[in-house]
């Protein structure tokens, strides 16, 4: 009776623990791959940027709609050491990938609201040790923004948290508590006001 | 040869309305109604006749077929009937609460997008349960301490 109790024990664990493993280890190949295409498509932008206006790839309004799961920014917050490339999408397979861009928004540094999601046990880990005034950069093409943590708060999952703006903003959403065993009820929200935009070639200073 | 058909027939004669009346035996008709005293039964035409009274019958015949006309439907195509049915299921269904839609699009006022995850806890049960289990299978119960009687050299 005792070994098989432990023997059922066991499986049940080994199996709910490959199952968790799975989803981080396809999680871990998804974001390796969404770093891989951003890489290859900012190979692509340095090798046509003697041709291509940079206006062109930077101007507001412009190419706000991508498909699902391709990659669309760099997000870099030198506070906790991110540096992740941010996908199309809050779906579960693109929140597995990393952090995802809410359809609709703006893009980080175009005009308007621009909402970028993750997961508290993955790429957001870290974010409540994001504090007022922390420097946040994203990257679009070669277009480089710097954005400053104005405010935090928390507030309930089913809160109308996400407001239209007319001005640049970027908003960083992730569960919380970030250490609460189950899915958590509330969502931490960080709102950063553009510092300034830049066009360069070179990456997110903060990487 | 004629006799014994002649036999047999009365024979059922007498026996077939009995055997048809047993298969009814189980029927229990009604109490048959007392009729009322004919006193009653003269007031109720007095009553009837009181009721039935129009001075003006013309004037209620008209409006008898006019309230008649306005209580029965329209014609209506079998597409009508069948959508106005529909109606009324619709509208007679139970009222379910709305479904809490998850976030996938960006709109003013909208909820911020569904990032809680059960991995960790998954992650942690399965871990739990793995420990458990191998504790159970590697380690082995304390043996009994001996006792005194068990010590007792048998006679």
């Amino acid at each position: 009776m005792r070994r098989t109790l432990g023997f059922a024990l066991t499986t049940v664990g080994v199996l709910l623990v490959l199952f968790v493993s799975t989803v981080y280890a396809r999680g871990a190949l998804a974001r390796d791959a969404a770093r891989a295409r951003w890489d290859s498509d900012e190979a692509k932008r340095a090798m046509r940027d003697g041709e291509l206006d940079v206006a062109d790839v930077t101007a507001p309004g412009a190419a706000t709609r991508h498909v699902r799961g391709s990659p669309v920014a760099r997000l870099a917050i030198a506070s906790i050491g991110l540096d992740e490339i941010v996908v199309e999408g809050v779906g579960s397979s693109e929140l597995n990938a990393g952090p995802g861009h809410l359809p609709g928004s703006a893009l980080p540094g175009h005009a308007g609201n621009s909402v970028i999601s993750a997961h508290r046990d993955r790429h957001f880990h870290g974010l409540d040790h994001v504090a007022i005034g922390d420097t946040i950069v994203t990257q679009i093409g070669l277009n480089s923004v710097i954005w400053i943590v104005k405010s935090r708060k928390v507030v309930s999952a089913a809160s109308p948290a996400l407001r239209q703006t007319t001005q640049p903003v970027l908003t960083l959403t992730t569960c919380w508590p970030v250490r609460f065993t189950g899915p958590a009820p509330d969502r931490l929200l960080l709102e950063a006001h553009l510092a300034e935009s830049q066009a360069a070639a070179a990456g997110p200073s903060a990487s | 040869m004629h006799r014994h058909i002649l036999a047999a027939a009365i024979a059922l004669a007498a026996t077939a309305p009995s055997a048809a009346y047993a298969q009814f035996t189980t029927v229990v008709s009604p109490p048959q109604p007392e009729a009322p005293p004919v006193s009653v039964q003269a007031q109720a035409k007095v009553d009837s006749a009181e009721r039935a009274t129009l001075t003006d019958l013309r004037t209620w015949v008209d409006s008898a077929a006019s309230a008649s006309a306005a209580a029965t439907p329209a014609p209506s195509t079998g597409a009508a009937t069948a959508e106005m049915e529909t109606t009324t299921e619709i509208a007679a269904a139970p009222a379910t609460p709305p479904r809490k839609a998850e976030t996938t699009e960006f709109r003013d006022g909208a909820r911020a997008p569904d990032t809680a995850t059960p991995l960790p806890v998954i992650l942690l049960a399965g871990l739990s349960l793995l420990a458990t289990g191998l504790a159970l299978l590697l380690l082995r119960p304390r043996a009994r301490p001996a006792t005194a009687r068990s010590r007792v050299p048998r006679a």
